[in-house]
Protein backbone atom coordinates (compact mmCIF):
# COMPACT_ATOMS: atom_id res chain seq x y z
CA UNK A 1 0.00 0.00 0.00
CA UNK A 2 1.40 3.56 -0.83
CA UNK A 3 1.88 5.82 1.78
CA UNK A 4 -0.10 8.34 2.09
CA UNK A 5 0.70 11.54 2.39
CA UNK A 6 0.49 13.24 5.67
CA UNK A 7 -0.77 10.27 6.87
CA UNK A 8 -1.31 10.27 10.81
CA UNK A 9 0.04 7.19 11.86
CA UNK A 10 2.43 8.00 14.42
CA UNK A 11 -0.09 10.72 16.24
CA UNK A 12 -3.02 13.20 15.00
CA UNK A 13 -3.44 16.91 15.40
CA UNK A 14 -6.20 16.61 18.09
CA UNK A 15 -3.70 13.59 19.95
CA UNK A 16 -0.68 16.31 20.01
CA UNK A 17 -2.87 19.64 21.03
CA UNK A 18 -4.78 17.44 23.62
CA UNK A 19 -0.85 17.08 24.94
CA UNK A 20 -0.16 20.40 24.65
CA UNK A 21 -3.20 21.66 26.78
CA UNK A 22 -2.24 19.32 29.12
CA UNK A 23 1.13 19.74 29.64
CA UNK A 24 2.74 16.74 28.53
CA UNK A 25 3.78 17.53 24.83
CA UNK A 26 7.34 16.71 24.07
CA UNK A 27 8.94 19.64 21.58
CA UNK A 28 12.07 20.01 20.85
CA UNK A 29 13.80 22.45 18.33
CA UNK A 30 15.30 20.97 14.93
CA UNK A 31 18.94 21.07 16.19
CA UNK A 32 17.95 19.27 19.51
CA UNK A 33 16.02 16.38 17.72
CA UNK A 34 18.96 15.85 15.63
CA UNK A 35 21.23 15.16 18.69
CA UNK A 36 18.13 13.12 20.05
CA UNK A 37 18.14 11.24 17.12
CA UNK A 38 22.23 10.71 16.60
CA UNK A 39 21.72 9.49 20.37
CA UNK A 40 18.26 7.00 20.00
CA UNK A 41 18.27 6.57 16.79
CA UNK A 42 14.79 7.26 14.62
CA UNK A 43 12.56 5.44 15.30
CA UNK A 44 12.64 5.84 19.45
CA UNK A 45 12.85 9.70 18.32
CA UNK A 46 9.87 9.67 16.27
CA UNK A 47 7.96 7.48 18.90
CA UNK A 48 8.97 10.27 22.04
CA UNK A 49 8.80 13.48 19.86
CA UNK A 50 5.66 15.45 19.19
CA UNK A 51 6.69 18.48 17.55
CA UNK A 52 10.31 19.67 16.30
CA UNK A 53 10.20 23.95 16.05
CA UNK A 54 12.29 25.15 13.38
CA UNK A 55 13.54 28.80 12.57
CA UNK A 56 15.41 31.00 9.68
CA UNK A 57 15.94 34.53 9.78
CA UNK A 58 16.46 36.07 6.12
CA UNK A 59 16.15 38.66 3.71
CA UNK A 60 13.11 38.15 2.03
CA UNK A 61 12.11 40.53 -0.50
CA UNK A 62 8.78 39.80 -1.52
CA UNK A 63 7.20 40.93 1.98
CA UNK A 64 5.22 43.55 2.40
CA UNK A 65 2.04 44.90 4.28
CA UNK A 66 -1.70 45.72 3.84
CA UNK A 67 -2.44 49.28 5.48
CA UNK A 68 -5.62 50.46 6.25
CA UNK A 69 -5.31 54.69 6.96
CA UNK A 70 -8.83 55.40 7.52
CA UNK A 71 -10.70 57.78 6.22
CA UNK A 72 -9.92 61.59 6.40
CA UNK A 73 -12.42 64.56 6.50
CA UNK A 74 -13.17 65.26 3.25
CA UNK A 75 -12.59 61.75 2.65
CA UNK A 76 -9.96 61.06 -0.15
CA UNK A 77 -9.63 57.89 -2.94
CA UNK A 78 -5.59 58.35 -3.07
CA UNK A 79 -4.25 57.22 -6.59
CA UNK A 80 -0.88 57.46 -5.89
CA UNK A 81 0.91 57.53 -2.05
CA UNK A 82 4.17 57.79 0.01
CA UNK A 83 5.20 56.68 3.14
CA UNK A 84 8.09 58.26 4.85
CA UNK A 85 8.87 59.01 1.12
CA UNK A 86 8.65 55.67 0.07
CA UNK A 87 5.68 54.51 -2.66
CA UNK A 88 2.93 52.42 -1.83
CA UNK A 89 0.97 50.37 -3.92
CA UNK A 90 -2.53 52.05 -4.64
CA UNK A 91 -4.46 50.30 -6.99
CA UNK A 92 -6.64 49.41 -4.37
CA UNK A 93 -10.12 50.81 -2.50
CA UNK A 94 -9.61 54.68 -1.17
CA UNK A 95 -7.20 54.19 1.90
CA UNK A 96 -5.99 50.36 1.39
CA UNK A 97 -2.24 50.51 0.46
CA UNK A 98 0.14 47.62 -0.08
CA UNK A 99 3.83 48.48 1.18
CA UNK A 100 6.26 46.61 -0.41
CA UNK A 101 10.31 45.66 1.06
CA UNK A 102 11.92 46.64 -2.02
CA UNK A 103 10.17 49.67 -2.80
CA UNK A 104 13.05 52.85 -2.17
CA UNK A 105 12.59 55.84 -0.53
CA UNK A 106 11.88 58.74 -3.54
CA UNK A 107 14.64 60.97 -1.46
CA UNK A 108 17.09 58.71 0.49
CA UNK A 109 17.20 56.13 -2.48
CA UNK A 110 18.68 52.66 -1.49
CA UNK A 111 18.97 53.88 2.43
CA UNK A 112 15.34 53.49 2.87
CA UNK A 113 12.57 51.35 1.40
CA UNK A 114 9.66 49.56 2.12
CA UNK A 115 11.17 47.35 4.52
CA UNK A 116 12.50 50.08 6.84
CA UNK A 117 8.36 51.59 6.82
CA UNK A 118 7.15 48.19 8.33
CA UNK A 119 10.43 48.02 10.74
CA UNK A 120 9.27 51.37 11.54
CA UNK A 121 6.13 51.13 11.84
CA UNK A 122 6.48 48.31 14.22
CA UNK A 123 8.63 50.10 16.43
CA UNK A 124 5.86 52.37 17.20
CA UNK A 125 7.53 55.37 15.21
CA UNK A 126 5.50 57.70 13.27
CA UNK A 127 5.68 57.64 10.02
CA UNK A 128 4.89 60.36 7.04
CA UNK A 129 2.02 60.02 4.96
CA UNK A 130 1.48 61.97 1.45
CA UNK A 131 -1.42 61.41 -0.89
CA UNK A 132 -2.86 62.30 -4.09
CA UNK A 133 -5.96 61.89 -6.15
CA UNK A 134 -8.00 63.00 -9.08
CA UNK A 135 -11.04 63.78 -6.85
CA UNK A 136 -14.22 61.90 -7.00
CA UNK A 137 -17.73 63.09 -6.45
CA UNK A 138 -17.57 61.09 -3.81
CA UNK A 139 -14.30 61.10 -2.98
CA UNK A 140 -13.68 65.13 -3.27
CA UNK A 141 -10.27 65.89 -1.32
CA UNK A 142 -7.60 65.63 -4.00
CA UNK A 143 -4.00 65.93 -1.51
CA UNK A 144 -3.37 64.47 1.88
CA UNK A 145 -0.32 65.31 4.23
CA UNK A 146 -0.44 63.90 7.53
CA UNK A 147 1.84 61.44 10.06
CA UNK A 148 0.53 58.37 11.77
CA UNK A 149 1.37 55.46 13.93
CA UNK A 150 1.06 51.71 13.63
CA UNK A 151 -1.50 52.47 16.57
CA UNK A 152 -3.67 54.53 14.17
CA UNK A 153 -4.13 52.21 12.08
CA UNK A 154 -6.95 49.87 10.95
CA UNK A 155 -5.09 46.98 9.86
CA UNK A 156 -1.85 46.59 9.41
CA UNK A 157 -1.24 42.75 7.91
CA UNK A 158 1.90 41.88 6.55
CA UNK A 159 1.07 39.41 3.64
CA UNK A 160 4.23 38.18 2.40
CA UNK A 161 4.13 36.27 -1.46
CA UNK A 162 7.38 34.50 -0.79
CA UNK A 163 9.10 33.94 2.77
CA UNK A 164 11.34 30.89 3.44
CA UNK A 165 12.83 29.09 0.52
CA UNK A 166 13.69 25.43 1.83
CA UNK A 167 16.91 26.15 0.58
CA UNK A 168 18.73 28.24 -1.37
CA UNK A 169 21.66 28.37 -3.96
CA UNK A 170 25.37 29.84 -2.45
CA UNK A 171 26.94 32.36 -4.30
CA UNK A 172 30.43 33.29 -5.85
CA UNK A 173 31.90 35.50 -8.57
CA UNK A 174 34.32 34.39 -11.19
CA UNK A 175 34.83 37.91 -12.50
CA UNK A 176 37.87 40.32 -12.01
CA UNK A 177 35.57 42.88 -10.18
CA UNK A 178 34.11 43.26 -7.35
CA UNK A 179 30.15 42.70 -7.66
CA UNK A 180 27.40 43.52 -5.58
CA UNK A 181 24.13 41.47 -5.59
CA UNK A 182 21.52 40.44 -3.82
CA UNK A 183 23.47 37.94 -2.37
CA UNK A 184 25.90 40.45 -0.84
CA UNK A 185 29.24 41.62 -1.83
CA UNK A 186 30.94 39.18 -4.24
CA UNK A 187 35.10 39.44 -4.55
CA UNK A 188 36.80 39.20 -7.75
CA UNK A 189 38.29 35.64 -8.83
CA UNK A 190 36.10 33.26 -6.35
CA UNK A 191 37.61 35.59 -3.48
CA UNK A 192 34.44 34.23 -1.11
CA UNK A 193 31.11 32.20 -1.05
CA UNK A 194 27.85 33.77 0.67
CA UNK A 195 24.99 31.38 1.30
CA UNK A 196 21.40 31.92 2.45
CA UNK A 197 18.75 29.62 4.59
CA UNK A 198 18.91 28.09 7.92
CA UNK A 199 20.38 24.88 6.68
CA UNK A 200 19.41 22.41 9.64
CA UNK A 201 16.57 24.62 11.28
CA UNK A 202 15.23 25.57 7.62
CA UNK A 203 11.25 25.24 8.32
CA UNK A 204 10.44 23.76 4.91
CA UNK A 205 13.62 21.60 4.97
CA UNK A 206 12.07 19.88 7.71
CA UNK A 207 8.91 19.08 6.09
CA UNK A 208 10.47 18.43 2.61
CA UNK A 209 7.54 16.58 1.08
CA UNK A 210 5.14 19.27 2.76
CA UNK A 211 3.34 16.89 4.85
CA UNK A 212 2.02 19.15 7.47
CA UNK A 213 2.68 22.77 6.03
CA UNK A 214 -0.05 23.99 4.12
CA UNK A 215 -2.94 26.60 4.30
CA UNK A 216 -3.99 27.56 7.45
CA UNK A 217 -0.89 26.26 10.07
CA UNK A 218 -0.34 28.19 12.73
CA UNK A 219 3.37 29.82 12.65
CA UNK A 220 5.51 32.10 14.49
CA UNK A 221 5.95 35.41 12.05
CA UNK A 222 7.51 38.60 12.70
CA UNK A 223 7.86 37.56 16.60
CA UNK A 224 4.18 37.48 16.43
CA UNK A 225 1.57 34.53 15.21
CA UNK A 226 1.00 34.20 11.66
CA UNK A 227 -0.52 31.03 9.10
CA UNK A 228 0.54 29.99 5.95
CA UNK A 229 -2.05 31.08 3.13
CA UNK A 230 -0.49 28.91 0.75
CA UNK A 231 1.95 27.81 -1.26
CA UNK A 232 4.80 31.04 -2.29
CA UNK A 233 5.26 32.15 -5.40
CA UNK A 234 7.88 29.74 -7.49
CA UNK A 235 7.61 27.35 -5.28
CA UNK A 236 9.37 24.54 -6.62
CA UNK A 237 9.37 21.68 -3.75
CA UNK A 238 10.95 18.81 -6.21
CA UNK A 239 13.98 20.80 -5.94
CA UNK A 240 13.95 21.73 -2.32
CA UNK A 241 13.17 25.49 -3.65
CA UNK A 242 9.56 25.00 -1.99
CA UNK A 243 8.41 28.42 -0.72
CA UNK A 244 5.61 29.90 1.41
CA UNK A 245 2.74 32.89 1.06
CA UNK A 246 2.11 33.83 5.12
CA UNK A 247 -0.11 36.13 6.84
CA UNK A 248 0.36 38.34 9.92
CA UNK A 249 -0.85 41.19 12.14
CA UNK A 250 1.94 43.67 12.16
CA UNK A 251 0.68 45.23 15.40
CA UNK A 252 1.68 41.78 17.03
CA UNK A 253 5.12 41.77 15.73
CA UNK A 254 8.63 42.45 17.30
CA UNK A 255 11.06 44.91 15.02
CA UNK A 256 14.00 41.85 16.57
CA UNK A 257 12.45 40.14 13.93
CA UNK A 258 11.18 42.55 10.99
CA UNK A 259 14.02 44.12 10.29
CA UNK A 260 14.60 46.74 7.17
CA UNK A 261 18.07 45.91 5.28
CA UNK A 262 20.02 47.74 2.38
CA UNK A 263 21.77 45.80 -0.10
CA UNK A 264 24.53 47.72 -1.69
CA UNK A 265 24.18 48.58 -5.09
CA UNK A 266 21.04 46.10 -5.14
CA UNK A 267 18.60 47.80 -2.91
CA UNK A 268 16.25 47.67 0.42
CA UNK A 269 14.26 44.71 1.47
CA UNK A 270 13.20 42.88 4.76
CA UNK A 271 14.26 40.17 7.30
CA UNK A 272 11.87 38.27 7.84
CA UNK A 273 11.29 35.60 10.96
CA UNK A 274 9.74 32.59 10.14
CA UNK A 275 9.46 29.67 12.32
CA UNK A 276 7.27 26.70 11.84
CA UNK A 277 6.02 23.75 13.97
CA UNK A 278 6.36 20.27 12.60
CA UNK A 279 4.32 17.71 13.75
CA UNK A 280 5.74 14.50 13.62
CA UNK A 281 2.90 12.41 12.21
CA UNK A 282 4.46 9.52 10.72
CA UNK A 283 8.07 8.07 10.01
CA UNK A 284 8.67 10.20 6.91
CA UNK A 285 8.26 13.16 8.40
CA UNK A 286 10.56 12.47 11.18
CA UNK A 287 13.12 11.04 8.69
CA UNK A 288 12.77 14.87 6.82
CA UNK A 289 13.20 16.54 10.62
CA UNK A 290 16.18 14.43 11.26
CA UNK A 291 18.03 15.77 8.03
CA UNK A 292 21.41 17.51 9.37
CA UNK A 293 23.43 20.27 7.64
CA UNK A 294 25.08 17.33 6.31
CA UNK A 295 22.26 15.90 4.32
CA UNK A 296 21.13 19.51 2.66
CA UNK A 297 23.36 20.10 -0.24
CA UNK A 298 23.31 23.52 -2.19
CA UNK A 299 24.81 24.56 -5.63
CA UNK A 300 27.35 27.16 -5.34
CA UNK A 301 26.51 29.43 -8.31
CA UNK A 302 28.93 32.22 -10.05
CA UNK A 303 26.65 35.41 -9.68
CA UNK A 304 29.40 37.26 -12.19
CA UNK A 305 27.59 35.74 -14.88
CA UNK A 306 24.27 38.00 -15.14
CA UNK A 307 21.91 35.67 -16.30
CA UNK A 308 19.00 33.72 -15.21
CA UNK A 309 21.54 30.21 -15.88
CA UNK A 310 23.72 30.85 -13.32
CA UNK A 311 26.61 28.01 -13.76
CA UNK A 312 27.52 26.21 -10.64
CA UNK A 313 31.23 26.33 -9.62
CA UNK A 314 30.27 23.26 -7.11
CA UNK A 315 28.14 21.91 -4.63
CA UNK A 316 28.02 22.17 -0.82
CA UNK A 317 26.53 21.06 1.65
CA UNK A 318 25.46 23.61 4.65
CA UNK A 319 27.78 21.69 6.96
CA UNK A 320 30.52 22.68 4.71
CA UNK A 321 29.17 26.13 4.03
CA UNK A 322 28.93 26.74 7.46
CA UNK A 323 32.69 25.59 8.41
CA UNK A 324 34.11 28.90 7.15
CA UNK A 325 35.57 27.07 4.00
CA UNK A 326 35.00 25.55 0.57
CA UNK A 327 37.07 24.31 -1.78
CA UNK A 328 36.74 25.84 -5.22
CA UNK A 329 38.81 24.72 -7.79
CA UNK A 330 41.17 23.20 -5.02
CA UNK A 331 41.27 26.72 -3.26
CA UNK A 332 40.07 27.20 0.31
CA UNK A 333 37.32 29.96 0.00
CA UNK A 334 35.88 31.68 2.48
CA UNK A 335 31.96 31.47 3.28
CA UNK A 336 29.77 33.64 5.16
CA UNK A 337 25.92 33.52 5.97
CA UNK A 338 23.46 35.82 4.91
CA UNK A 339 20.69 35.09 7.33
CA UNK A 340 21.12 34.87 10.94
CA UNK A 341 22.07 31.77 12.52
CA UNK A 342 22.00 33.30 15.68
CA UNK A 343 18.34 34.49 15.03
CA UNK A 344 17.03 31.15 13.88
CA UNK A 345 18.05 29.03 17.02
CA UNK A 346 16.23 31.94 18.90
CA UNK A 347 13.06 31.93 16.45
CA UNK A 348 12.85 27.97 16.85
CA UNK A 349 13.55 28.30 20.58
CA UNK A 350 10.70 30.96 20.83
CA UNK A 351 8.69 28.62 19.20
CA UNK A 352 9.24 25.55 21.40
CA UNK A 353 8.58 28.10 24.53
CA UNK A 354 4.97 28.91 22.70
CA UNK A 355 4.02 25.62 22.39
CA UNK A 356 4.98 24.63 25.56
CA UNK A 357 4.11 27.31 28.00
CA UNK A 358 1.94 29.49 26.02
CA UNK A 359 -0.49 27.01 24.84
CA UNK A 360 0.09 27.21 20.98
CA UNK A 361 -1.58 25.01 19.55
CA UNK A 362 -0.80 23.48 16.07
CA UNK A 363 -3.20 23.64 13.07
CA UNK A 364 -4.13 21.03 10.86
CA UNK A 365 -3.73 22.69 7.18
CA UNK A 366 -7.22 23.25 5.64
CA UNK A 367 -4.70 22.19 2.25
CA UNK A 368 -1.58 20.88 2.04
CA UNK A 369 0.44 23.14 -0.27
CA UNK A 370 1.57 21.15 -3.80
CA UNK A 371 4.13 18.46 -4.38
CA UNK A 372 5.37 19.15 -7.68
CA UNK A 373 5.31 22.65 -9.81
CA UNK A 374 6.97 23.59 -12.64
CA UNK A 375 8.64 26.52 -12.57
CA UNK A 376 9.12 28.15 -15.63
CA UNK A 377 10.92 31.04 -17.08
CA UNK A 378 9.75 34.30 -19.04
CA UNK A 379 10.45 34.05 -22.72
CA UNK A 380 10.98 37.72 -24.25
CA UNK A 381 9.96 38.44 -27.66
CA UNK A 382 12.77 40.66 -28.35
CA UNK A 383 16.15 41.56 -26.94
CA UNK A 384 16.78 44.40 -24.97
CA UNK A 385 18.29 47.56 -26.19
CA UNK A 386 21.61 49.04 -25.68
CA UNK A 387 20.55 52.43 -24.99
CA UNK A 388 16.86 52.61 -23.99
CA UNK A 389 16.30 49.97 -21.08
CA UNK A 390 15.55 51.01 -17.53
CA UNK A 391 15.82 54.51 -17.17
CA UNK A 392 12.49 55.62 -15.52
CA UNK A 393 12.14 58.66 -13.78
CA UNK A 394 10.44 57.02 -11.21
CA UNK A 395 14.01 54.65 -10.11
CA UNK A 396 15.46 56.78 -7.36
CA UNK A 397 18.75 57.33 -8.62
CA UNK A 398 21.32 57.91 -5.22
CA UNK A 399 23.86 60.46 -5.88
CA UNK A 400 26.40 58.81 -3.76
CA UNK A 401 26.36 55.06 -4.88
CA UNK A 402 25.49 55.46 -8.18
CA UNK A 403 22.67 53.84 -9.85
CA UNK A 404 21.86 50.05 -9.45
CA UNK A 405 20.47 47.83 -11.70
CA UNK B 1 51.23 49.60 12.12
CA UNK B 2 49.08 49.87 9.24
CA UNK B 3 49.76 53.27 7.07
CA UNK B 4 48.07 54.65 4.40
CA UNK B 5 50.49 56.70 2.04
CA UNK B 6 48.59 59.66 -0.33
CA UNK B 7 51.09 60.00 -3.45
CA UNK B 8 50.20 63.41 -4.36
CA UNK B 9 50.60 64.26 -8.14
CA UNK B 10 53.96 63.62 -9.96
CA UNK B 11 55.27 61.55 -7.08
CA UNK B 12 53.73 58.31 -8.63
CA UNK B 13 56.53 57.29 -10.94
CA UNK B 14 59.30 57.63 -8.15
CA UNK B 15 59.90 54.56 -6.98
CA UNK B 16 59.31 56.00 -3.12
CA UNK B 17 58.18 52.73 -1.64
CA UNK B 18 61.54 50.80 -3.36
CA UNK B 19 63.65 53.48 -1.50
CA UNK B 20 62.13 53.12 1.84
CA UNK B 21 62.28 50.03 1.88
CA UNK B 22 66.13 49.89 0.47
CA UNK B 23 66.84 52.66 3.23
CA UNK B 24 65.14 51.26 6.26
CA UNK B 25 65.25 47.22 5.62
CA UNK B 26 61.96 47.06 6.65
CA UNK B 27 59.40 44.71 4.61
CA UNK B 28 56.86 46.90 3.80
CA UNK B 29 53.69 44.83 2.95
CA UNK B 30 51.50 46.25 0.59
CA UNK B 31 47.56 45.59 1.29
CA UNK B 32 45.90 47.56 -1.40
CA UNK B 33 47.00 49.98 -3.83
CA UNK B 34 44.86 52.49 -5.69
CA UNK B 35 47.59 54.12 -8.56
CA UNK B 36 46.13 56.33 -11.19
CA UNK B 37 48.67 57.90 -13.91
CA UNK B 38 48.80 60.90 -11.31
CA UNK B 39 47.96 60.06 -8.11
CA UNK B 40 48.24 56.76 -5.74
CA UNK B 41 46.94 55.72 -2.70
CA UNK B 42 48.82 52.56 -0.72
CA UNK B 43 47.71 50.99 2.38
CA UNK B 44 50.99 49.15 3.75
CA UNK B 45 51.66 46.79 6.79
CA UNK B 46 55.25 47.83 8.58
CA UNK B 47 56.00 45.21 10.85
CA UNK B 48 58.02 47.78 12.99
CA UNK B 49 57.48 50.03 16.08
CA UNK B 50 59.30 52.95 17.84
CA UNK B 51 61.81 54.61 15.76
CA UNK B 52 62.33 52.40 13.10
CA UNK B 53 58.87 53.23 12.20
CA UNK B 54 59.15 57.16 12.65
CA UNK B 55 62.02 56.12 10.24
CA UNK B 56 59.84 54.58 7.72
CA UNK B 57 57.30 57.55 7.91
CA UNK B 58 59.51 60.03 7.71
CA UNK B 59 61.57 58.78 4.95
CA UNK B 60 57.75 58.85 3.27
CA UNK B 61 57.23 62.26 4.21
CA UNK B 62 60.12 63.63 2.81
CA UNK B 63 59.37 62.48 -0.63
CA UNK B 64 56.02 64.68 -0.14
CA UNK B 65 53.74 61.17 0.40
CA UNK B 66 51.59 62.04 2.80
CA UNK B 67 51.23 59.51 5.64
CA UNK B 68 47.90 58.83 7.84
CA UNK B 69 48.28 55.81 10.44
CA UNK B 70 45.66 53.88 10.52
CA UNK B 71 44.91 53.41 14.31
CA UNK B 72 41.32 52.32 14.72
CA UNK B 73 38.92 50.88 12.20
CA UNK B 74 35.42 50.18 12.19
CA UNK B 75 33.01 49.84 15.14
CA UNK B 76 30.12 47.07 15.09
CA UNK B 77 26.72 48.47 17.22
CA UNK B 78 26.02 45.64 18.73
CA UNK B 79 22.16 46.77 18.97
CA UNK B 80 21.62 46.72 15.17
CA UNK B 81 24.02 43.98 14.23
CA UNK B 82 22.14 40.95 13.32
CA UNK B 83 25.35 38.31 12.95
CA UNK B 84 24.16 37.20 9.74
CA UNK B 85 27.56 37.23 8.59
CA UNK B 86 26.95 39.35 5.66
CA UNK B 87 30.49 40.84 6.27
CA UNK B 88 32.33 38.14 6.94
CA UNK B 89 33.43 36.60 3.67
CA UNK B 90 34.04 39.66 1.65
CA UNK B 91 36.64 41.44 4.58
CA UNK B 92 39.51 40.94 2.14
CA UNK B 93 41.98 40.67 5.29
CA UNK B 94 39.22 37.93 6.96
CA UNK B 95 39.22 40.42 10.01
CA UNK B 96 35.92 39.97 10.74
CA UNK B 97 34.86 36.28 11.76
CA UNK B 98 31.59 35.11 13.55
CA UNK B 99 32.12 32.70 16.57
CA UNK B 100 30.53 29.69 17.65
CA UNK B 101 27.21 32.10 18.15
CA UNK B 102 27.29 33.57 15.18
CA UNK B 103 28.23 36.98 16.89
CA UNK B 104 30.35 39.07 14.84
CA UNK B 105 33.74 40.10 16.14
CA UNK B 106 36.72 42.56 14.75
CA UNK B 107 40.07 42.12 14.70
CA UNK B 108 41.40 45.98 14.74
CA UNK B 109 44.97 44.59 14.44
CA UNK B 110 43.91 42.85 10.76
CA UNK B 111 41.41 45.86 9.73
CA UNK B 112 43.00 48.13 7.03
CA UNK B 113 40.00 50.51 6.88
CA UNK B 114 38.72 49.42 3.00
CA UNK B 115 35.40 50.07 4.70
CA UNK B 116 33.96 47.47 2.39
CA UNK B 117 32.14 46.29 5.55
CA UNK B 118 30.68 49.28 5.90
CA UNK B 119 28.95 49.08 3.01
CA UNK B 120 28.12 45.47 2.91
CA UNK B 121 25.92 45.40 5.97
CA UNK B 122 22.32 45.12 5.06
CA UNK B 123 21.41 46.69 8.51
CA UNK B 124 23.93 49.74 8.51
CA UNK B 125 25.89 48.35 12.08
CA UNK B 126 29.03 49.01 11.08
CA UNK B 127 30.46 52.65 11.12
CA UNK B 128 33.90 54.04 10.64
CA UNK B 129 35.65 55.40 13.49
Amino acid sequence: MAKQVGAESLRTYEEINAKIKRGDAIVVTADEFISHVAEYGLEASAKEVDVVTTGTFGAMCSSGAFLNFGHSEPPIKMSHCWLNDVPAYKGLAAVDAYIGATAMSESQGFEYGGGHVIEDLVRGKEVHLRGEAYGTDCYPRRAIETTFTLKDLNQATLINPRNAYQHYNAATNGTDKIIHTYMGTLLPQFGNITYSGAGQLSPLYKDKGFQTIGIGTRIFLGGGLGYVIGEGTQHSPQTQFGTIMVRGDLREMSPRYLRGATYYKYGTTLYVGVGIPIPILNMSVAESAALTDDDIHTKVLDYGVPSRGRPAVCDASYAELKSGNVLIKGRKTPTSPLSSFKYAKEIAETLKRWVLKEKFLLSRPAELLPERREFKPLETDRHETKSGHASSTSVPRNPERGESR
Amino acid sequence: MKLRLSYPTGKVPNPVLSQVVLDTKVMLNILEAKVTPTTGEVTVDAPVRGAQLERVISLFEKQGVHVDRILASVRIDPDKCISCGACVSPCPVQAIRQNTNWDVELDEAKCIKCLLCVDTCPVRAIAST
